[in-house]
């Protein structure tokens, strides 16, 4: 017998089941379709029925005959009950969903040339900001759910990769040891992960999605799931990417002649004569060929070249995936060799018994990064305020130095290069031990290693303080993770139970084999051969453990699809904590009403969902180093005469415990007009408390702080909106578009001993973690910069007022006040085109503000000798050159002011993508069975006030324009 | 049927606590993880001598060298500021704004703060070894008493230190956090009879064998003790107890001697009684005194008032200043006792002398001339075999007690210069400061500087922390 299943438009549904209904209590053979929708049964008894059915489409049940034809199914309107929610742990319906989840799928992460597949997230899902930390190769990804929980501990949510936690702190970083301090702030081990390996991105953010995650779950969870095989006969799918990279924005300075009119009347007005010694630029330097310093430095464009090579395929039974990548970046920079490469093999293997009772899945994923960053010279703030005029050579061709400045072409010589190699695997095994009975365990390990060498050659630094020297460090991580389950669902009564039982342990170990300095080589090329250095500066090792075990449960029952109730709850130990305090309970309460479920509403023809639910949980926050209570000698660095020492570490603390949130959630999720129109509206609110910090002591006990919980309380509350409409669904032409937001409040409600703690100057009590203080400024007397005397002792200092420690008061936020994205999904026949922006509301700083942290000597006034941005043109002030007046410290505190205060929104063409898919008759003559030709473009173009570099990373590097092209080829 | 669902779940509830209880019985102790591989549990410390060891040769580190970022107190930080807060030298650049050099130093300053922390964490480390060691097994008696006599007498220099920058300040004696974090500041006398006490015990417990511990003199034995008694005994007006402490150091010329003049700062110097060891024979005090290679200027510049104090003929003048022509085209000098810098690559051999003979000489001298029945004769033979060293002849016949005090506080100042504060203590112990300093720093100098303030930090975490007079409470 065979047959071709597809749905009403003719296209076949590959991987639909076919049942034969038997007459006796056999038991019943199924098959699935294959790619073209097509199956084949053998031996198939007469007078017999068939099932075919296929998630989403309702199912038909149709007598045998030889050949069945084409079976078509018609899809079913109401798909939103079917979604199936990955929750972790277990999975729901979105109808029965008590909690909060989001979530991206391959389609949006595909569609997206990004480097790291966090970056994929940004805009897609209320109530998560993700925010890339800096524009470099390798940069990690900030992503805050739902507000600042922590003050000083970490804030990143728990990163899960197919049952299996990964950290998303740099390996080099996780252990104590100390690390090589880097341009992009440390190799995110989620940078190591290929997006073309991602199958779906969940999300989970109320408690009573959260809770069962425990001490971890406090910051959200992002669930990440790979790519599984797919039924039907084997494919191998093709994927070529060429890409051209630039730097979104860089400020504009004052061009050469402005500058030196800017020097010149500094001068003037200090009554000082420039010449050779003390103004280099208006006397020996080019009068009339100026650089650009940013567009020389970070203005080239770089080549992106991504290619994917996959093989999949199986059947019933066996399911096997087999992917091979690699990616080449170039650089921004003016020379090529900072580039960025990443390759791998991700592999999955999925086996059913043939009585369907045993599964076993089986992932492996194997990636290795080699990353290539300048190092001493590190892009952008310390170059920018270079004279446009500052020679680069002399006229002997050697490089040129002065006292000032480092020539930032020599310092390009400073290299950092770091390896990483990534495994991640995960063995799942379930049985079926009895009706609705199941029994599984899923266990992970995961290998992380990475290896640095930074050179700092004589080549690259000022001949007349020359010397060379290289870092070197290696870390590993490593860590196993096991969690037996037991899964139970029953239908009672009108309704089904579902219970949810297991256990986790899990033990991390972290090495830092060594960590050195060696200077004084002999020359610059035995930089990187240890054995050449003429000296060992540094030289550290260190290495720490973790273990965890908890138990956790959950039982959920919901009656007549109406009326859901979810609780969760799970019993955490972990050795970061004190022997006091090793164990804590976490749980969480969840409750749905299906309105549209009720018989009233059933039959209403706008209605199509109609849904209340609240939650209410407790989670904790456990992002700190290991080892950080205990009572332990310390035996870095303490040598005396040669022979080692020890020394307390600490001051022991065995009460040390996790950070502690509460979370309350309302919302609702609607459907109209056959679910034309989808919206969801949640309200939340979180309470942290319990605060990991530094607690300070009065120095006469032997230290001035010690590592413990402050009583502090943080709200974050806010409200997330999602909006998805089908706009037009008709036969050739649709479109859909999706609109979220969220608006957040974050406060800091109270703090012990606010007044005479550490966060005195940072922290006000009614205001959000991310208020920097700042002076009112009032206007410039003769030059010089006013503010408000807040605390009228006729002095203006550093602190804030509120807290009677200075003169400074708080007035914007650096997090944002709202944000989210709006897609818009076109297509034409074969044609589809993705719009996708991305907006923010914020504050942010005048770049004038991040001038002191890079000039150390406080040059910052116009008319110093460094560059000023080009909108300061003719300042109000007398513009002066010399350091350490009046005038000048005015100025330095004026870059601390409100004057610096400005807006930073933005709305960004975040994602751009057309793409063509052939027609399949004339490919499929060459063995193609799909062919799609796409180009997509990552950060466009951004609207928006600020000037200065990019309004989501401020002063660090700014993160890429992509314009890729690419192939997608199936066969 | 309503039943048969109840009877279900109860079991389903019986199950699952029964599944949470037994598993967390056995569970905290399997959440233990040992220290990670640069860390040691404390309570292993001192299981074993050789990691109890460790534990003291950490805190000699600590006091001297620690890390490379930041000086701890005794690196070159009480010397140099020692120095500058009295007459000694100043700040070659940016002299004016040096709040030691004239004595107006306010309660934030940093570095008042970090010498205030540095000395009460050294403290912490001797006390959390004399606490942890008591239970110790495996150590040999004799050994964990010179440790213990070690940890006592590293203690009572860092509150000798204290006491003489500060004046009263909370006597610690335990690790317990919440005892000590509300300990208000102990009387000068409660302090120094602490002081005393423990030196008398630690000399009791230590080895007098230099090689038992450490032949290079780096560590502390009993002679170290009994020259920092006798140096106590002096500053509390124990005149008898200040000459038989001395004389106990200076009977033993089988172990020290007068070095040669250049030869006093080397690294195998029997003037030594207890000095810092350093690595590869540079000190860390000529750091701070050596003259700055790329400019070219001198770090630090002594005084003309110091440089007058010097004798004719003295070679001391000659042997322990440096001399420097500054970019400005002037010439100016600076303490050079020690040659060697850890900043530059050569190797030296030279070591940060801490306790030495000569400075015993002239505490017996002292307390000699100031014993209620002088010992004058005593006194001028002690005052001229220091001189003597120095290629000073004079002879003192028929001096009066009143001058012959002025001529020990003269050599004191001229042989102990840019040392461990020497001066400025003096100043302040004999109560000329306010004269001298008034006349030298007469534009700043005020009486209640003699103290320094209490760090404001250390205030704000313990209120019942007193500030010195004068200072803004």
């Amino acid at each position: 017998m065979k047959g071709k299943v597809q749905d009403q438009n003719g296209v076949a549904l590959s991987g639909a089941t076919i049942r034969i209904i038997l007459s006796s209590n056999e038991r019943s053979k199924t098959v699935i379709s294959d790619k073209g929708g097509d199956f084949v049964i053998e031996n198939v008894p007469q007078n017999a029925k068939i099932e075919v059915y296929y998630l989403g489409y309702g199912s038909r049940t149709l007598l045998v005959k030889p050949d069945m034809g084409v079976i078509q199914l018609e899809a079913v309107t109401n798909v939103i009950e079917e979604a199936v929610i990955n929750r972790g742990y277990y999975t729901t319906s979105k109808i029965l969903n008590t909690g909060s989840v989001g979530s991206v799928g391959a389609e949006d992460l595909e569609k997206q040339p990004v480097t790291n597949v966090m970056q994929g997230l940004q805009g897609r899902v209320a109530g998560v900001n993700v925010v890339q930390s800096n524009g470099y190769a390798g940069s990690g990804v900030n992503i805050q759910i739902r507000g600042q929980n922590s003050i000083d501990a970490g804030n990143s949510p728990l990163y899960i990769i197919d049952g299996v936690p990964i950290s998303d702190v740099p390996v080099d970083r996780q252990s104590s040891g100390g690390y090589i301090n880097i341009p992009n702030g440390g190799n995110s081990p989620l940078n190591t992960l290929n997006p073309a390996d991602i199958e779906n991105i969940e999300i989970l953010k109320d408690a009573d999605a959260t809770a069962i995650y425990g001490s971890r779950g406090a910051n959200g969870v992002i669930l990440i799931t790979t790519k599984k095989g797919i039924i039907g006969k084997s494919t191998l799918d093709l994927n070529i990417n060429q890409g051209f990279a630039q730097v979104t924005r860089y400020p504009k300075m004052l061009a050469l002649k402005d500058y030196l009119d800017l020097r010149r009347e500094a001068f003037a007005n200090d009554g000082i004569t420039p010449d050779a010694a003390n103004a280099p630029d208006l006397t020996v330097w080019s009068q009339t060929e100026g650089r650009d310093w940013p567009k020389e430095l970070i203005g080239n464009t770089s080549s992106i070249s991504d290619f994917a090579l996959a093989l999949s395929g199986g059947d019933q039974r066996n399911r096997y995936l087999v992917r091979g990548t690699y990616r080449r970046e170039g650089s921004v920079f003016p020379i090529d060799k900072f580039s960025y490469k990443r390759g791998g093999v991700h592999f999955n293997y999925t086996h059913n018994s043939s009585n369907d009772r045993f599964t076993l899945g089986l992932t492996g994923m194997y990636n290795k990064d080699n990353n290539l960053l300048p190092h001493l010279y590190t892009p952008p703030f310390n170059f920018l305020y270079l004279p446009p005029n500052l020679p680069i050579y002399n006229e002997d061709g050697k490089y040129f130095y002065s006292n000032e400045f480092t020539n930032p072409f020599a310092g390009m010589n400073a290299e950092h290069n770091a390896k990483s190699a990534t495994l991640q695997s995960n063995l799942s095994l379930k049985y079926k031990i009895g009706q609705g009975i199941d029994f599984l365990i899923n266990s992970g390990y995961t290998r992380m290693d990475i290896s640095q060498v930074a050179t700092f050659p004589l080549s690259a630094s000022n001949p007349a303080y020359a010397y060379n020297f290289a870092m070197y460090s290696i870390d590993q991580t490593q860590s196993f993770i096991t969690e037996p389950q037991l899964q139970y669902g029953k239908e009672i009564g009108s309704g089904s139970l579902n219970v949810l039982l297991g256990g986790t342990y899990q033990q991390s170990d972290f090495q830092k084999p060594f960590q050195m300095i060696g200077n004084n080589y002999p020359n610059d090329s035995q930089l990187k051969n240890i054995n050449a250095a003429g000296e060992v500066s540094s030289l550290t090792s260190a290495s720490s453990k973790y273990k965890y075990i908890s138990v956790f449960g959950r039982a959920s029952y919901d009656w007549k699809k109406r009326y859901v109730v979810n609780a969760t709850l799970r019993r955490d130990g972990s050795s970061r904590f004190g022997p006091e305090n090793r164990f804590g309970t976490f749980g969480a309460l969840g409750l749905a009403w299906v309105l549209s479920n009720e018989e009233f509403l059933q039959e209403s023809s706008w209605l199509s969902l109609g849904k209340i639910r609240a939650s209410y949980g407790t989670n904790g926050n456990d992002q700190t180093s290991d080892n950080i209570y205990k009572d332990a000698y310390s035996s870095n660095n303490y040598t005396y005469g040669g022979l080692p020492g020890y020394i307390p570490s600490r001051i022991y603390n065995p009460y040390f415990n996790w950070e502690k949130t509460r979370k309350l959630e309302f919302a609702a999720d609607l459907g109209f007009f056959k679910d034309r129109i989808g919206l969801t509206i949640n309200w939340f609110e979180s309470r942290s408390s319990n605060m990991i910090t530094d607690i300070p002591l009065t120095p006469q006990v032997g230290f001035s702080y010690y590592m413990g919980n402050l009583d502090a309380l943080v709200r974050n509350n806010g409200w997330e909106f999602d909006l998805n409409t089908k706009n037009v669904t008709g036969e050739k032409f649709s479109w859909q578009s999706n609109f979220n937001l969220t608006i957040l409040q974050n406060k800091l409600l109270a703090m012990d001993g606010l007044e005479s703690s550490i966060y005195r100057n940072q922290f006000a009590i009614g205001k959000p973690l991310s208020a920097i203080p700042l002076y009112q400024f009032t206007g410039f007397n003769d030059g010089i910069a006013q503010f408000v005397d807040q605390d009228n002792n006729g002095s203006i200092a550093e602190g804030l007022a509120v807290n009677g420690s200075g003169d400074q008061v708080i007035l914007g936020q650096s997090s944002p006040y709202l944000y989210g994205g709006f897609s818009n999904t076109f297509s034409y026949a074969n044609l589809h085109l993705d719009i996708f922006f991305h907006f923010m509301k914020q504050d942010g700083y005048d770049f004038r503000y991040y001038q002191l942290d890079y000039n150390y000597d406080g040059r910052s006034m116009p008319g110093f000798f460094n560059n000023q941005p080009a909108f300061v043109g003719t300042p109000e002030i007398p513009v002066t050159q010399m350091s350490g007046t009046e005038i000048d410290r005015g100025y330095q505190n004026y870059t601390r002011s409100d004057a610096m205060l400005v807006n930073a929104s933005f709305i960004r063409l975040k994602n751009v993508q057309l793409a063509y898919d052939f027609q399949q008759n004339w490919l499929q003559k060459a063995g193609i069975s799909k062919c799609r030709v796409f180009t997509n473009a990552q950060n466009l173009f951004t609207i928006t006030k600020y000037k200065g570099f990019d309004p989501e990373t401020f002063n660090q590097m700014p993160p890429m324009r992509v314009i890729n092209f690419g192939v997608q080829l199936s066969f | 049927m309503k039943n048969k669902y109840l009877f279900k779940y109860v079991k389903l509830q019986t199950i699952l606590w029964s599944f949470f209880t037994i598993s967390f019985f056995s569970c905290s102790k399997w959440l233990e993880v040992p220290a990670p591989s640069n860390q040691m549990d404390a309570s292993e410390v001192f299981q074993d001598s050789s990691t109890a060891n460790a534990a003291v040769m950490g805190i000699y580190s600590y006091m001297h060298n620690y890390n490379y970022t930041e000086a701890s107190a005794f690196r070159n930080v009480v010397t140099n500021i020692g120095g500058r807060l009295s007459d000694e030298f100043r700040l070659y650049q940016s002299a004016s704004m040096d709040e030691f050099g004239i004595n107006v130093i306010y309660p934030e300053n940093q570095t008042v703060l970090n010498l205030w922390s540095d000395l009460y964490q050294a403290i912490y480390f001797n006390n959390s070894l004399l606490q942890r060691i008591e239970d110790s097994q495996n150590i040999s008696t004799k050994f964990k008493n010179q440790l213990i006599g070690e940890a006592l007498f590293l203690r009572s220099f860092c509150y000798f230190y204290l006491l003489n920058y500060f004046g009263d300040v909370p006597l610690v004696k335990s690790i317990d956090v919440a005892v000590n974090e509300r300990l208000p500041r102990s009387g000068k006398e409660e302090v120094y009879a602490q002081i005393t006490k423990d030196l008398l015990e630690a000399r009791q417990l230590m080895s007098d064998d230099y090689a038992y511990v450490d032949s290079r003199r780096g560590r502390a034995t009993t002679w170290a003790v009994t020259a920092l008694l006798s140096r106590v005994y002096l500053f509390t007006g124990r005149y008898d107890a200040a000459i038989e402490e001395a004389s106990k150091v200076i009977n033993r010329t089988d172990l020290f001697e007068l070095s040669a003049i250049n030869s006093v700062f080397l690294d195998n110097s029997r003037e030594a009684i207890w000095r810092f060891n350093s690595n590869n024979g540079r000190t860390y005090i000529q750091d701070v005194f050596a003259p700055n290679q790329q400019t070219n200027n001198p770090r630090v510049v002594f005084t003309d008032s110091f440089l007058q104090s010097f004798e004719q003929g003295d070679d001391r003048a000659m042997e322990w200043l440096g001399k420097i022509t500054a970019v400005d085209g002037k010439e100016y000098y600076y303490p050079s006792k020690y040659k060697y810098t850890t900043e530059s690559n050569v190797n030296g051999n030279e070591a940060d002398l801490v306790l030495r003979l000569g400075e015993q000489y002239l505490i017996r001298a002292e307390a000699r001339a100031r014993m209620e029945v002088p010992d004058i004769m005593g006194s001028i033979a002690d005052l001229k075999e220091v001189r003597r060293r120095a290629g000073l002849d004079t002879e003192f016949d028929g001096i009066n007690q009143s001058d012959l005090l002025g001529r020990i506080a003269k050599e004191r100042r001229t042989e102990l210069f840019a040392e461990y504060s020497h001066r400025w203590f003096d100043l302040i112990r004999t109560k000329l400061a306010d004269e001298v300093l008034s006349a030298e720093k007469p534009l700043t100098w005020k009486a209640y500087a003699v103290k320094l303030p209490i760090p404001q930090n250390a205030r704000n975490s313990n209120v019942t922390l007193s500030q010195n007079d004068g200072y803004p409470q």
